[in-house]
């Protein structure tokens, strides 16, 4: 590693005590210093495989450096700090031109549920494989029967002696081919617990009898992965919280899925505006207005959420606004460069042009993604507005 | 978190109103503080917003906050203050759009263009001619004055950040005021949905119906945590960057304000669209507050081609 990028002095001397305001001087001030020595952006077009390498290189530099340990409990391999360290983080990162976080995004979806519910000596050993970038999670909840009802999911974990056998297949697991854990959701009571009867299991997908088979989407990417379980011997430390409190886990790491995770997505967006901004013409300054004031009510409301978390709260079914100011600042803002770039859009071959399409086209998953938008308005009517529920039959 | 997101206070706001305090900032204990930056007494005057935009009451708080850009000492009570930023030269007169108390104060802080911020007596303004007026005359009024008759206190040029302030703090109020007029109007039609049957059961079981009002309420979480998140992270409001991020604000606050008006309406039926029906007054004023000192429109064509000279400005949130 450079000398440049070696640990920041700064935090050797003051990491633990240092506030995020702090943080946000002392971190744009490295990063000046450091840049011409970090790994560069990827190039347009880069392929997915790619980006993530660049990504999760520029992660170990920011580990070793000190940087991507603030946010994160001493306990646990941190330096101390909590989600308002990590939102700066980024933050300064997006404003420095390195907008893309792949499959670290779920430092921010999976990792905080995951340490909130787990024995701390457990977590201690995972963490920092992820926080460095070298060990990547994923995501294993939703299946072919259950996507949006997932209390409907059919992977068992079933007892045997100090290990959980699992069996099952698991759907739309993002990174899966890219990861090498898998945070699991599966049924170890009967189906009529429902929810009572699911409990979380960190798994090691280099597991005999696990087997991960990467989907192509839509985008030309295969972020998504269907993974299968055949037996899979799960030692019994590996279950996360209580047997049967899978629940709440799930729940938590949807509401990060909903909410914090839309800091790390508007600082990509808002990038992404900045530069469709030099290309829009007068007759669409007020279209683009529109979808940067979008992109302001996310920032602020995403902003909210961070600081939830970094009290100690995760949001639930408050979590579900926020998704949907993500989903339409997200498809509002494609939509316009749909229409600004005109026939480039859809017929240009040039590498920037290929990363605008690939986007297009992943926004308009956002509405599907985390819980469809219709089941987040469903969540909003019953919960937040406590609505009257249909009587069945 | 300020005061005007506590919901306490902001009831405590209700009351006053409700009960006809004319003097509510007095009542909230609004502090003027000299030396101190004007967010210091934002908590009391952004909570009467609130409570206005909840309960369709008008007070002179606008106003104060206004003038007390001009006069930081400046007490309630001690001036009878109104205040007109949106105002046309139209043919050697000035025409004043601003709050409905421009008839009542003493005096009304105008932005004059090409003088500054100016005081007019009350004697010198009229009333427009032509009638129609505003959408909502108990939100704002329209009137005129003779130029000569504006005294100028803050000159372009040397005080063009105190026209930035008063500007800053009337967008700040009215997009508050939005937000409660939007809450309410929520309240009234999540009430109507569990009241009113059709087909043999509440209207708000209806998934038509729930992802409506869901809808609605994820703009106005959205400009209730936009509001919350800024107006603590100001500091002070005499910048050009508060006017920037405050005009990113108003102009959510617009679109909220017009995006609730017509769910809620839809959800109420026919009987929302009746004249006794008190919903037609909300969507009036937030359709009034949407227009002055900046419609959404405007604000957005502004944002858009500032953005389009590479000009970004993002707040440092958290």
């Amino acid at each position: 590693m450079p000398e440049s990028v070696a640990p920041a002095e700064v935090l050797t001397a003051t990491g633990p005590t240092m506030t995020h305001e702090e943080m946000r001087v002392e971190f744009r001030r490295w990063l000046l210093d450091a840049m011409p020595d970090l790994p560069a952006s990827p190039a347009p077009g880069s392929s997915f495989g790619e980006r993530l390498a660049a990504v999760c290189k520029l992660q170990g530099y920011l580990y070793e450096a000190g940087w991507a340990r603030l946010g994160w409990p001493e306990h646990l391999g941190g330096f101390g700090g909590d989600a308002r360290h990590r939102a700066v983080l980024y933050d300064e990162l997006a404003s420095a031109g390195f907008t893309s976080r792949c499959a670290l995004e779920h430092l921010e979806i999976l990792a905080p549920a995951v340490v909130a519910h787990w024995d701390a000596s457990r977590s201690r050993k995972v963490l920092p494989g992820l926080m460095r970038g070298s060990d990547l999670w994923c995501q294993g909840f939703s299946e072919p029967d259950a996507g949006s009802d997932l209390i409907s999911l059919r992977t068992t974990a079933t007892r045997d002696g100090e290990s959980y056998v699992l069996q099952g297949r698991k759907m739309w697991t993002s990174w899966a081919s890219y990861a090498q854990r898998c945070v699991v959701l599966a049924r170890t009571g009967d189906a009529s617990q429902r929810h009572r009867g699911l409990s979380v299991f960190f798994v090691d997908l280099e597991t005999e009898g696990i087997e991960v088979r990467a989907l192509s989407q839509a985008n030309g990417v295969d972020e998504l992965a269907e993974v299968t379980f055949d037996e899979v011997r799960i030692p019994r430390e590996r279950l996360v919280g209580q047997e049967g409190g899978g629940w709440q886990i799930a729940l938590d790491v949807l509401a990060c899925e909903r909410s914090t995770f839309a800091w790390l997505r508007q600082a990509r967006l808002q990038a992404r505006a900045d530069e469709l901004a030099l290309r829009v013409d007068g007759e669409s300054a007020e279209q683009l207005g529109d979808v940067l004031i979008d992109l302001f009510a996310l920032r602020m409301s995403s902003a909210s959420a961070v600081e939830r978390l970094a009290d100690g709260q995760f949001l639930g079914p408050q979590a579900a606004p926020a998704k949907l100011l993500l989903t339409d600042a997200e498809q509002h803002l494609y939509d316009l460069a749909r229409r600004v770039l005109g026939v480039d859009f859809a017929m240009g071959t040039s590498p920037a042009m290929a990363d605008w399409q690939e986007e297009y086209l992943f926004s308009r998953a956002t509405s599907i993604y985390g819980g469809t938008r219709e089941m987040q308005l469903t969540t909003i009517a019953r919960f937040l507005l406590d609505l009257p529920v249909a009587p069945r039959g | 978190m300020t005061g005007a997101m506590t919901e306490e206070f902001v009831q405590v706001a209700c009351d006053l109103l409700q009960r006809g305090d004319t003097d509510a900032l007095v009542s909230l204990e609004w502090e003027p503080r000299p030396d101190g930056p004007l967010s210091a007494w934002l908590d009391a005057t952004l909570s009467l917003a609130r409570a206005q935009g909840r309960t369709l009451a008008v007070t002179s708080a606008l106003g104060i906050a206004c003038a007390h850009i001009l006069y930081p000492a400046l007490a309630p009570g001690d001036l009878s203050v109104s205040a007109a930023l949106d105002v046309r030269d139209v043919g050697g007169r000035l025409e004043l759009i601003g709050p409905a108390g421009i008839d009542l104060a003493e005096q009304v802080l105008v932005d004059a263009p090409g003088l500054g911020l100016g005081l007019v007596e009350a004697r010198w303004i009229s009333p427009a001619e032509g009638g129609g007026g505003p959408f909502d005359p108990l939100v704002a009024a329209r009137r005129l004055c003779p130029i000569s008759a504006i005294e100028v206190v803050a000159p372009f040029g040397d005080h063009d950040e105190q026209r930035v302030a008063a500007l800053n703090v009337a967008r700040l109020f009215m997009s508050t005021e939005i937000l409660g007029s939007c809450e309410h109007m929520m309240a009234t039609a999540v009430t109507y949905a569990h009241d009113r049957v059709q087909f043999g059961q509440q209207i708000g079981t209806f998934q038509a119906v729930q992802h409506m009002l869901a809808g609605a309420e994820v703009h106005v979480r959205g400009l209730r945590s936009s509001i919350e998140m800024l107006v603590p992270r100001l500091g002070e409001l005499r910048g050009l960057a508060a006017l920037r991020h405050i005009a990113f604000l108003k102009a959510l606050a617009g679109r909220t304000g017009h995006h609730v008006s017509q769910a809620t309406l839809q959800v109420l039926g026919a009987i929302g669209f009746t004249e006794e029906h008190e919903h037609h007054r909300y969507e009036k004023r937030t359709l009034t507050l949407d227009a002055l000192c900046g419609s959404n429109e405007q604000l957005a064509l502004e944002i858009g081609r500032a953005a389009m000279r590479g000009e970004t400005h993002l707040v440092a949130v958290p």
